[in-house]
């Protein structure tokens, strides 16, 4: 299984494409945190809204590396799907139409070995992805904006971690985020056994995360009862509960808390239960399906 | 002792018979020759046998073996080229090589590795990538995935499908080589009639998924018997003179530039001596090989005459 993976990891990695999702990572943190080292000020006035009239905003204190990262993960981690999907929709809609398939499975290796050996690939590339974001969005914005405590803003009230607070709290959000976008990858992975070549699983994957995501955005009373809670789109934002803490009585966040834990774990398990869904779909049609690339 | 086991195979495609039950067996040591028109099953019955597409019915033993129980021991022993050797564009040779070792069970050994390309006669293009190979070269490094892991039994689908002549001699070479020097058994399927009647010992011919017929090459094959192609300037008056004549049992076609006839060689020049002699103008008298004679007098349909004239 191991020589398997390194062989499926060693042609993802000798593929061009692998880097473009990098290289685009990185161009979008870099602009971002140049726009923020330019023009900081502006942007907390914005997040800030009407209490910057009412209170003494510290913006010196606030525009720091955590901060500038929180901004960053809220900016793209809605984006990064269409990433993901340009790598898991080729997983086997690219051997397909480069004529590999047929050679791989003629192979003594049974198809669901090979499907698990390619999903498990495409995670880790997602893995990986989500790493590389990790590093550029919070070491580089600590290395260019220092570390302090961060400021959360959340409907009408400002919240505050403090710093020795707040680095687990990324290890956990990006892990979080490693599982919601393994959503993604999954269902681009389940589109491409249908297809004979990579363009309609990414485009199709991407059209449905946006579908669902514009529905999990919708401000709908019944849609927020009947459709939102089993959307994966509605869970793969989870990650920000890490950031929001049990409050005392005086109304500061208290240290090591995490306001709804109840709330991440059950979304956790919503992206789960659809990743299996979508590769167990994969599995099971892909054994019955006639190789005829 | 059969290696191949082929009962009552079919296989439908939305309803659509592509092969109709087939048997047949292939024994160890044979160069088996899998003989049809474009269409015909050969390509599904091939990779029915590779379990890339699932039979609707029948049975396939292998090395004694039922290939749906014991698959994974079975493709151990196989290497084959499917259609078009499609590898990997964007990795070396050499990558291409090494990953489908590993993924055929053996540790890649570079010297091994090596020794296998030059065996195919790339060796000195084995760290370029494929991308930048030419079709020949593209298909001797199929051939060398094919062979890397020694595999008892090859399959080679079409192997000279966009060969030059000089790629089709040298597939042809390294066919006998492997038969008669390495006495690998080998299953070649092809619609180029004259390619399987120099390196096949024994062959099925199939016809819209159907078995024709099954056996040694040279005991199939009448040589006294060709096919001959007439080009004629008007082959409608040509025809209609022919069914008049003793010739008219031999006429097996006719078609926009001439006729086809079955006869044995000997008579050819009296049928040119014939025709000449009724003011037929003969543009050229063409003698066809003994095993698409022996082709057309199985399937003779205007289809057959269509591809012996390609």
């Amino acid at each position: 299984m191991w020589s398997l993976l390194q062989i499926e990891l060693f042609k993802i990695f000798r593929k061009s494409r692998t880097y473009i999702s990098f290289g685009a990572i990185a161009a979008m943190v870099i602009i971002i945190q140049a726009a923020l080292k330019y023009d900081g000020k502006s942007y907390i006035e914005f997040l800030v809204g009407g209490l910057k009239d009412s209170l003494e905003i510290p913006y010196d204190h606030i525009l720091n590396g955590y901060f500038v990262c929180f901004i960053i993960l809220n900016l793209l981690l809605i984006h990064i799907p269409l990433l993901i999907a340009l790598v898991a929709g080729d997983s086997i809609a690219g051997e397909a139409n480069m004529g590999t398939l047929r050679l791989l499975v003629s192979k003594p290796v049974s198809r669901t070995q090979l499907m698990l050996i390619k999903f498990a690939a495409t995670v880790i590339y997602t893995a990986l992805l989500l790493i590389w974001l990790a590093f550029i969005s919070l070491a580089l914005s600590i290395l260019f904006f220092g570390t302090n405590d961060i400021l959360i803003a959340r409907n009408d009230s400002l919240e505050i971690i403090r710093r020795s607070d707040v680095m687990w709290r990324y290890l956990a959000a990006f892990a979080y985020a490693t599982v919601a976008l393994s959503t993604v990858a999954a269902l681009a992975f389940l589109l491409s056994v249908f297809a004979e070549n990579s363009i309609g699983p990414i485009v199709s994957t991407i059209s449905v995360v946006i579908v669902f995501t514009l529905l999990s955005e919708m401000q709908i009373p019944l849609y927020d009862r009947t459709v939102k809670p089993w959307l994966f789109t509605s869970h793969m934002l989870a990650w920000k509960g890490f950031f929001y803490t049990k409050v005392d009585a005086g109304g500061s966040a208290i240290p090591g808390t995490i306001e709804n834990l109840q709330a991440i774990m059950k979304s956790f398990w919503v992206l789960i239960a659809y990743i299996t869904g979508f590769v167990a779909s994969a599995i099971f049609i892909f054994n019955r399906k006639d190789i005829l690339s | 002792m059969p290696l191949v086991k082929v009962s009552h195979l079919s296989k439908k495609f939305r309803g659509k018979t592509v092969v109709d039950d087939l048997s047949f067996t292939v024994n160890e040591g044979d160069v088996y020759g899998f003989l049809g028109q474009n269409g015909a099953g050969k390509s599904t019955t091939i990779r029915m046998l590779l379990t890339l597409v699932r039979p609707s019915s029948g049975e396939m033993e292998l090395f004694g073996m039922n290939l749906h129980n014991e698959r994974k021991k079975i493709l151990q022993q196989i290497g084959a080229v499917i259609e078009k050797p499609d590898l990997y564009k964007y990795l070396t040779g050499y990558e291409n090589l090494s990953l489908f070792a590993r993924m055929s069970g053996m540790r890649a050994v570079k010297k091994e590795l090596i020794g296998q390309l030059d065996m195919v006669g790339i060796a000195e293009r084995a760290h370029d990538k494929v991308k930048t190979y030419s079709q020949g070269m593209k298909q001797r490094l199929g051939i060398a995935v094919a062979l890397i892991h020694n595999p008892q039994l090859i399959i080679l689908d079409e192997p000279t499908n966009g060969l030059d002549p000089q790629g089709i001699s040298d597939m042809r070479n390294l066919i006998l080589h492997l038969s008669r020097h390495l006495k690998k058994t080998i299953v070649v399927s092809s619609h180029l009639l004259h390619e399987i009647e120099q390196v096949c010992t024994r062959m099925l011919i199939i016809d819209k998924g159907k078995k024709m017929v099954e056996g040694e090459v040279s005991a199939l094959i009448d040589p006294a018997k060709s096919i001959v192609e007439a080009e004629v300037t008007d082959p409608v008056s040509a025809e209609a003179w022919i069914r008049t004549t003793r010739w008219a049992g031999h006429l097996k076609q006719m078609h926009a530039t001439g006729l086809v006839f079955q006869l044995p060689k000997n008579q050819i020049p009296e049928l040119n001596r014939d025709l000449v002699q009724n003011n037929i103008s003969v543009l050229s008298l063409q003698a066809k090989h003994s095993l698409e004679a022996y082709f057309l007098s199985l399937t003779g349909s205007k289809q057959h005459v269509v591809t012996f004239t390609d």
